[in-house]
Parts: structure tokens; sequence; C-alpha cells
């Protein structure tokens, strides 16, 4: 829309351009200073290549970011996984600020930043095992298929515990465990 | 009054917080320019009563929001009280399009108006068209408009007897109850037609 006469609406569509924050790489470095207790750090070159990454993933998704940006929360949101290692950490945040701003999309803004941050971390270190392409492939489909169908059980429980209910694999049983290790050592 | 990117998008940040609350850091291009429009539709408004007072102090964009903003809520509570008004007197005629439009509709403009993040939007498809009717219009200007139109509609049409203008309606079309016909514009057609044959000396049967 223009705000001035006379302009056109492609020019009137940079205005999104305006939203850009400042700092976005001194502020990931800033997150140095938490994630050093785990053994991962960003170099300025790799918090450009992020911030590169992240103004690439927004364009695709049609986002926009008015505020502090969620990398810096996605980051000490994920630093003490043990799934996360320094030699590809910055690839590990790219793919994950990547797979969050898809299923912000997803589902429809229905979900907030945080109940999606705290329910990838989960599902990351749990079902995932640390596999981003699972997350990507199943586990956030899955629950994203909840969500635009009217599910909002997340709300109370702000994205933990969430996932066990919808998820159609059969996984690690303890009792089951239990059950046969009873039956094999008292045989 | 025109203003720069700079000043309207900070404007434009903090209604997507709010719109959010505080709950997410983006939103979709889509609801950006939704918001977008909403400040410029607010500033807008300021420009609109300004330009009626011939006053043209200078503001800045966010104190152009502000004022316009209070002007929008202003402009709601006034219809609010212009329709509440009306409507106890109101008379629809038996026409369904008419009825519904102003007595089932509008209730819900004000109900799920948003004049915070959604100002330039009116909610209603309008299916009733007032004689005036400005399709240019939206959001409460439009209400504003169609308001103002039907209360001078019913003054009108309360000049004659009720079933004058019931037979009228069914002499035009027995179906008129289920036609998007706008009553006051048949009436004041007639009404007219008649006043011409009148003066002309013609006679109902088309002699002279």
């Amino acid at each position: 829309m223009p705000s001035a006469e006379g302009e056109t609406m492609e020019q009137s569509k940079n205005w999104l351009e305006y939203f850009q924050p400042q700092n976005q790489v001194a502020e990931l470095l800033d997150t140095n200073e938490e994630t050093a207790h785990f053994g991962l750090t960003l170099t300025e070159k790799d918090a450009q290549m992020i911030v590169a990454a992240r103004q690439n993933t927004l364009k695709a998704q049609r986002r926009v970011e008015f505020g502090a940006s969620a990398t810096e929360r996605l980051i000490r949101e994920f630093c003490d996984s043990q799934y996360l290692e320094q030699d590809c950490f910055a690839e590990t945040v790219m793919r994950l600020q990547d797979i969050f701003f898809t299923f912000k999309n997803e589902m429809m803004d229905l979900i907030s930043d945080d109940e999606l941050l705290h329910f990838m971390r989960e599902q990351f270190d749990t079902v995932c095992f640390g596999d981003t392409d699972y997350l990507e492939g199943t586990v956030l489909p899955t629950f994203a298929d909840q969500v635009r169908g009217g599910y909002g059980g997340y709300k109370s429980t702000d994205g933990y515990g969430e996932y066990a209910q919808f998820d159609e694999v059969k996984r690690w049983d303890p009792e089951l465990y239990r059950q046969v290790l009873k039956d094999l050592a008292w045989k | 009054m025109q203003y720069e990117m700079e000043e309207l998008v900070p404007i434009v940040a903090e209604l997507a917080k709010g719109y959010t609350s505080g709950e997410s850091s983006s939103v979709s291009y889509e609801q950006a320019e939704q918001l977008m429009q909403a400040v410029q539709y607010t500033i807008h408004e300021l420009e609109l009563e300004s330009a009626s007072r011939a006053v043209s102090a200078p503001v800045t964009a966010r104190q152009a929001y502000d004022a316009g903003y209070q002007l929008l809520c202003d402009k709601v509570r006034r219809c609010q009280a212009a329709y509440n008004q009306m409507i106890p007197e109101f008379d629809a005629y038996g026409n369904e399009f008419y009825y519904d439009t102003v007595v089932k509709g509008l209730p819900k403009f004000f109900l799920y108006y948003d004049v915070r993040y959604n100002p330039q939007d009116h909610l209603l498809t309008l299916d009733y068209v007032t004689r005036d009717f400005d399709p240019q219009l939206t959001g409460i200007d439009q209400i504003e408009d169609y308001l103002l139109g039907t209360v001078q509609e019913q003054r009108y049409l309360k000049k004659f007897p009720r079933s004058q203008v019931i037979a009228v309606l069914e002499q035009w079309n027995s179906d008129y109850r289920e036609l998007p016909v706008n009553v006051a514009q048949l009436m004041q057609d007639v009404t007219r037609q008649r006043d011409a044959d009148a003066v002309g000396g013609r006679r109902d049967d088309g002699t002279e």
C-alpha cells in the first residue's frame, strides 16, 4: 500500500525492509556468555552467516520480525542439549531457525514463540535424538496438524509433554521392559 | 500529512507486539500489511478532521496516530448512539435485505469492529444499498455514512402512511420483500412519476 502519491505497490513493498533490526550480529554474539558454559560459541563469521540465513528464511516464509529476534531465544533454549556440538553449532542453529519460522507459518501463528521453542527442544532431545530432519519431517508436521485442527493443550503446558499423545510410532515402553526383564530373570 | 516509513514502521511494530500479545517476535507479511493499513487509516482520520476544521498543525506520526485513534473511538461511539436512537422506530417495510442489514448486521459490526488492529475493515457486506452509497469508503467511515443514509431514508419514508409504502412496493413487484431494492429510492421514483403525471394531466389510463 503506497504511503505517498504516485508510489507504486512495488516501491511500497520495500517498507517491510524497514523492519530489519539493528545490531543483529552483536546480539547473537552476546549469547556466547551463556552458551560458552556448554562448550559452544559463535564467531563473528558464524553470527553473520546466521543473520544472513535468517533474512533468507524470513523472506522465503514471508514473515517479518518486529522485535528482538527469536534466534537468540532459540540459541538459549537449545544450548544445553547433549546433541549440540561446537563443530556444527552454527549450522544447527541455522537449521533450527529455518524450522522454527517454517512451523510458525504451518501452525498459522496459533502457537507462541516460547511454546514452539519448548516443543522443539524437548522433541529434539528425546524422540529425535538430535536429528533435525526427523524433527522437521515427522514430529513437527504431526503436531502442526493437531494445532491447525484446533488442538490447544500446549497453551497450558507451554509446549512441554505434548507429542506422546499424537505419536504414531511405538517407542520405548518402560513397563514392557520391566516385565520382559522379570520374565527372563525369574525363569 | 505525509510521513516517512521510518516514522510509521515503529508504530506498526508496536501494533504487532500488541496484536500478538507479546508472544511472537514475527508476523506474516499479510498481517504486517494489515497493521500498516491500520496505522495509515487511523492517521487519515486525523487528516479528515484537520481538513474539515481547516487546521494543519504539524505533528509527528506518533501524535497523528494517537489523535486519529481517539477520533476513531469517538466516531464509533457516536455511530453506536445514532444506531441506538434510530433502531426502535426502524421499519424495513417487509424487505428482508433491509431488515437483515440494519437489524441483524449492524449490531455485529459494533460487536466485532477492531478499531485498533483493523479499523479499515467494516466487516459487513451491506447487501442493502442506501441511496447515496459510496463504495470507496471503508471501516467506520463507511458505517457512519451508511447510518446517516439510513436515518435520512427512514425520515423520508415516515412521511407516508406505512400502508401506502407497502402498496407502492407491492405494485412495483409483489416479490419486493426478497429483492435487494432500495425502498426509499423506489418510493421517491414512484412519487416523482405520479407528480409528473399529475402536472402533465395524464390519467392513469394513459389518456390526457
